[in-house]
């Protein structure tokens, strides 16, 4: 039935916030770190990078099981790892940030519940309140940014090449795992609508989070210089905290809590679904729900493992190192595959 | 508790209630269905008298006389017939003309009556007399003759209560089943309107009218809800409020899933879109199916006033819905999570208005919604001459001594007022019970984990929503990129020479409600 | 499901209550922090917080504020303290001023700069200024002055930008970069400002002076400047922000140009124009020589506007900005025109 399809605008809102939602986290301040002043032309050079790939890859013909039963099960593993990481970092952020008193079990508590009930919620489910909320978040995240313009410093974004050519050029590289959940946009295309409005949704997804990370990354960094930024904080957050309009709302700081819970939400309602649907096709598993709690169970007792936060920043610095080549290299799987099919 | 019963038991958790649960048939009427009408008159009567308990049912009239030299009686029901119909019309020839016929003559040259039938089965002959009919039983005839000529007791057409307009007519349904489906053919007067009939409840056999446009509403539609009205398997429907609930999809959700009016205009408007109209004898208002979100907040004053002006209302209207179920989640967030939002001049006015409430502000507002609910729910059963002041300065004194007394913060009072007017302004009854209903869950979001709780309850409800359905036809349709209507037409409103399509969701067999130049006065330039 | 997620919902709530919630009533609002030297390298913090019943009462009977003093090492280890005095938790997020002693300020204000950014509830938009004399003393008696909102008070005090003697700095300001220019208050009220120059204080501003900064960093300010012994009194505002420009090919070279709107109020002796003009470019040039050569401070934040002159950092820390600005060359221009109806433009 015309039900199960997804339309384009849906696709596209459901990958720009898989893409974006961690520059609501800590990925502004890291892409600092990289590339310096120079981020502006990383983050313009990273995307030239993936609209190649994307392009290389979008008119293949791609069927449910194209990823094969070794690279699902790899996907699968390096996504569980990166969700559970994700959580756990959601959790820290939110009783930074917000709830300082309540305990870690009782946020993280509250984001499992929202992994789950998104992820039996099916595609369809998702799909809406992706569309529903991810433009409220980004309008409301945008909004709060520029109005936060007054405090900016664009002499800060100078020199433009930042750390140097070569260390833009290897890092642009290397932080192509921010593209890491665009793999999983491709298991979705069996739920398009047609080929066209597929490629479309691409198109704009890659579009739109580059406008996103662009103006968050710059905006942070024009208002931010090094010593004045607060590690513990995320940058977004930091930007709107300078907001300070008389009236009814003095701040703005809340605001954000709002939008990066609900985007988180969504990730992890989504996250998990795509994970589980990514194992579904895989091993032709038929029936309704059958093995989604596993894998929301192995996704919590991850993030649960205390010594999580040195694995956050051993990570960072280790493994993200490999992770570029997954959105670059897995689709090659699809190909071989997508090629045999026809 | 091994793998197998943890799976077990999550089987059951996720199977719907309608496998668990198979309703078993009631035993109703079924031995009659046999009975068939007897020649002998004298068996005839006995059946009669036995089958209504005669002389101890006292309003059960039986009336015996001779017409055309055969020993004959009616049966009727003493106030549900117009009697003196029944005189003139019928009695009057019947015993004044003599004239030798057979039934078929004795209808069609006797009876002036203009509503008339026979009928074999004594299940059919009951349920008419039941309604009101009167059956002729004559001696040597093994059929019966059945004159329609109801007369109920019936209020009036009356203006709606519940969704008065100020721009529109003034006419509401009223409890009669005939009354209803005329007041909506007066306004369609079109030959393609179809007003079935369907019996629902096995033995109150209620009738149910389904309407909808032969030529525009989508046969599947149709198909199925008349494939639900005829698998009702329970004795007795009296209220559509009843049936909605037999019909409706998800049982559990908060949203209703059919739209409820008292207007005719609004039903024939929305049957001119391609939707079904239900009408149940005894209920003064209509269902009306398939329905989306947008149209939960949209009146029927809204396509009568000019499309700026009715936007702005739409505006107003859903910033009081937002208000009536997140308003009083947010200020117990606000004041408990996050004091920082608060400009610092009111946050002191507000802690020095709490400062002698004993109770913390998740409790004086959760105290004030309850007291609030309880003056709505009274002041609907006060008599009407002190109902209305017993709702408004009700509240104000109960609310004005609270404060006085320290019970309650002024301010609680403030936003309790706030959500209680925003509630007001929800267009549907339903939905706005649903409202209320929701409030209460993000207050306890609210009032558990500040904002962070309360994003909470939003995301579930985005979930839950996309996954009811009304006919077959998702709540949510016309929100996403993949149907035509845009997210703006669905909650706003065009000019009226604009709506030139039908909703894409109701598969209407016209998608065109008018050209696309409607207005051909128009000069082209 | 939805039982399931019912019984899910419910359970957590059930079972971890209302975690973290404080009722408003329950915390202690400062509206000002003052820190005072104390004994054996101790600090003496001063709280001032709210008494909303006294601030909201129509009668105006009672203190609006209490100030209580505590000695601690830290500004938060002292706020622990205090709340342990007045039996609620304290609470930073409405807190409008941070008042440091005169002393501490030359002493050095380092170590303070981690503490009040990390502090989750210190807002960034925080003022802060140097007080001469106790700052205890300072609270106790202005505290009378108070209107209905101390908060305001403060707020009017230290963060108008509107009147000439007076700047305002905030915590993002002050611990945003190595320079900054706090304003200075005694019992009357503001009417002088301080540089801070790597964490300590290096000089005083006197009135005149701190028009001449508040012109030279696009500040929005307007005032009246006297001129030959208060012959001649003139009303500048800015037409612009000014515009500064570096050359970076030698030595540094920065040019200034300003943009002003100017009426002549009183003239009690005819002066061309040309004089005021002149006079102010002097003042200008005469601050930036000041501040550049003799306190090494740079407090316009000029040498960030060399960034764009580089390509990548190691070029522009190799050219060491910070090093060159201590010789830099200036020049002051100043346009110049009458606020006139109709002749606005009118160049002189």
């Amino acid at each position: 039935m015309t039900c199960n399809k997804i339309g384009t605008l849906e696709l596209t809102f459901l990958f720009v916030n898989l893409i974006c939602n961690k520059f609501f986290l800590f990925a502004p301040e890291y892409f600092r770190a990289t590339a310096g002043s120079g981020t502006g032309i990383m983050i313009c050079l990273m995307f030239l990078l993936m609209f190649a790939v994307w392009s290389f890859y979008k008119r293949r013909n791609i069927t449910k099981t194209s990823f094969g039963k070794m690279g699902s099960i790899f996907l699968i593993a390096v996504f569980i790892f990166s969700v559970a990481l994700t959580l756990r970092q959601y959790t820290e952020t939110v009783k930074v940030i917000s709830l300082t008193q309540a305990s870690l079990y009782f946020i993280e508590g509250i984001f499992i519940i929202a992994m789950i009930t998104g992820a039996y919620s099916g595609i369809k489910g998702i799909c809406k309140a992706h569309i529903f909320y991810a433009p409220l978040i980004f309008a409301v995240m945008l909004i709060l940014i520029v109005s936060a313009s007054g405090k900016l410093d664009f002499y800060m974004l100078t020199p433009v090449f930042g750390n140097g050519i070569q260390s833009i050029a290897t890092n642009a590289l290397f932080l192509l795992s921010t593209f890491l959940e665009f793999t999983l946009f491709f298991t979705l295309k069996p739920f398009s609508k047609d080929e066209k409005s597929f490629i479309r949704a691409g198109n704009l997804t890659l579009l739109i989070s580059f406008a996103v990370i662009m103006i968050i990354t710059l905006c942070y960094i024009a208002s931010f210089s090094e010593n004045a930024s607060v590690e513990k904080y995320p940058p977004v957050f930091q930007i709107i905290r300078l907001i300070n309009s008389g009236a009814y709302f003095q701040r703005f700081d809340s605001l954000f809590l709002i939008a990066f819970s609900l985007s988180a939400y969504l990730y992890l309602g989504a996250m998990l679904f795509l994970i589980w649907h990514l194992f579904k096709n895989a091993f032709e598993i038929e029936g309704k729900n059958a093995v989604l709690m596993p894998f929301a169970f192995i996704i919590i007792s991850t993030s649960f493992i205390n010594a999580l936060s040195d694995v956050i920043t051993a990570s960072i610095k280790h493994v993200d190192v490999f992770l570029w080549a997954i959105p670059v290299l897995m689709p090659l799987l699809l190909i071989k595959k997508g090629n045999k099919i026809q | 508790m091994n793998m197998d019963n943890i799976l077990n038991f999550l089987k059951n958790v996720f199977t719907t209630n309608e496998e668990k649960f198979s309703i078993t048939s009631a035993e109703g009427m079924s031995e009659k269905t046999s009975i068939k009408v007897f020649t002998d008159m004298e068996e005839n009567l006995k059946t009669i008298k036995n089958y209504f308990s005669s002389p101890l049912n006292s309003d059960i009239k039986i009336r015996e006389f001779m017409t055309c030299g055969r020993k004959s009686f009616a049966v009727f029901i003493e106030n549900l017939v117009n009697s003196e119909l029944l005189n003139t019309h019928i009695l009057a020839p019947l015993i004044l003309l003599k004239k030798d016929a057979g039934s078929e003559d004795i209808t069609k040259t006797l009876i002036v009556h203009n509503q008339v039938s026979t009928q074999t089965e004594f299940e059919k002959i009951l349920l008419s007399v039941n309604m009101g009919d009167c059956a002729l039983f004559i001696d040597g005839f093994d059929k019966c003759i059945i004159c329609d000529v109801k007369f109920w007791v019936r209020r009036g057409v009356e203006p709606p209560v519940s969704e008065a307009v100020i721009y529109g007519p003034h006419e509401g349904f009223n409890e009669n089943f005939k009354t209803n489906t005329a007041l909506i053919r007066k306004i369609v007067r079109n030959e393609n309107m179809i007003c079935e009939t369907v019996n629902v409840g096995n033995v109150s056999k209620t009738p149910c009218a389904l309407i909808y446009m032969k030529n525009i509403t989508d046969e599947n539609t149709v198909n199925e809800i008349r494939h639900r009205l005829n698998n009702i398997d329970s004795d007795y429907i009296f209220q559509l409020g009843e049936l909605e609930q037999y019909i409706e999809d998800s049982n559990y959700s908060l949203v209703p899933q059919f739209l409820t009016t008292e207007r005719p205009d609004k039903a024939a408007s929305e049957l001119i879109e391609g939707k079904i109209v239900l009408i149940l004898q005894g209920s003064p208002f209509a269902l009306i199916a398939p329905v989306t979100a947008g149209e939960f907040i949209t009146t029927v004053e809204d396509d009568y006033i000019r499309f700026p002006f009715a936007n702005l209302i739409k505006v107003i209207r859903i910033i009081g819905i937002i208000m009536s179920f997140l308003l009083s989640g947010l200020y117990v967030a606000t004041v408990n999570f996050h004091h920082e939002m608060i400009p610092t001049s009111l946050l002191f006015a507000i802690e020095a208005s709490r400062n002698a409430v004993p109770l913390s502000a998740f409790g004086e507002i959760l105290l004030m919604e309850i007291a609030f609910d309880i003056i709505r729910e009274a002041s609907i059963r006060v008599p009407s001459s002190i109902g209305s002041t017993l709702g408004i300065i009700g509240g104000l004194i109960i609310g004005q001594a609270a404060v006085e007394a320290k019970l309650v913060s002024p301010i609680a009072i403030i936003i309790v007022a706030a959500v209680g007017i925003g509630s007001f302004a929800t267009p549907n009854y339903g939905f706005n019970m649903a409202l209320r209903f929701s409030r209460y869950i993000y207050l306890i979001l609210g009032a558990t984990a500040g904002f962070f709780g309360i994003t909470l309850g939003l995301v579930i409800s985005a979930y839950i929503l996309s996954h009811i359905k009304s006919l077959g036809v998702p709540l949510l349709s016309g929100t996403g990129s993949k149907s035509e209507d845009n997210f703006t037409g669905m909650f706003f409103k065009a000019p009226v020479w604009k709506r030139e399509i039908r909703h894409k969701y109701l598969h209407a067999k016209q998608e065109r409600t008018q050209a696309k130049i409607s207005r051909k006065w128009v000069e082209p330039k | 499901m939805k039982k399931l997620l019912c019984a899910i919902v419910f359970c957590i709530f059930v079972l971890c209550g209302c975690s973290g919630a404080k009722e408003l009533e329950e915390l202690a609002y400062v509206i000002a922090i003052g820190i005072d030297e104390g004994e054996n390298d101790k600090l003496n913090v001063t709280f001032v917080t709210a008494i909303p019943s006294n601030i909201s009462s129509e009668s105006g009977n009672g203190k609006p504020v209490s100030c209580i003093t505590v000695e601690s090492e830290n500004v938060l280890s002292a706020s622990v303290s205090a709340g342990g005095k007045m039996n609620r938790n304290i609470d930073f997020s409405h807190c409008r001023l941070i008042a440091f002693n005169e002393n501490i300020a030359i002493k050095g204000l380092g170590k303070f700069k981690k503490t009040l950014l990390n502090e989750k509830s210190f807002r960034p938009d925080t003022l802060i200024s140097v007080i001469k004399g106790k700052t205890s003393d300072f609270f106790n008696n202005s505290s009378s002055a108070f209107e209905t909102n101390p908060a305001k008070y403060f707020e009017l005090m230290f963060g108008s930008q509107g009147s000439k003697n007076a700047v305002s700095c905030t915590i993002k300001d002050f611990s945003g970069g190595n320079q900054s220019i706090l304003p200075l208050a005694d019992k009357e009220g503001v009417n002088s400002c301080v540089i801070i120059n790597n964490d300590r204080l290096a000089a005083v501003l006197p009135e005149n002076k701190v028009a001449i900064y508040k012109l030279l960093s696009g500040k929005k300010f307007q005032s009246y400047m006297d001129f030959e012994n208060d012959e001649a009194v003139l009303f500048i505002s800015r037409e612009k922000a000014p515009e500064i420009k570096v050359d970076t090919k030698n030595n540094l070279k920065v040019t200034v140009t300003l943009y002003l709107n100017g009426e002549l109020i009183a003239e009690n002796k005819k002066l061309s124009h040309n004089k005021y003009t002149e006079n102010i470019k002097a003042q200008c040039e005469n601050f930036l020589e000041y501040t550049s050569k003799e306190l090494k401070c740079d407090i316009l934040n000029i040498t960030r506007l060399t960034r764009p002159h580089f390509f990548t950092v190691s070029d522009y820390e190799k050219y060491n900005p910070t090093k060159k600005y201590e010789r830099a060359e200036f020049d002051v221009k100043i346009v110049y025109s009458d606020l006139k109806t109709g002749e606005r433009n009118l160049k002189l």
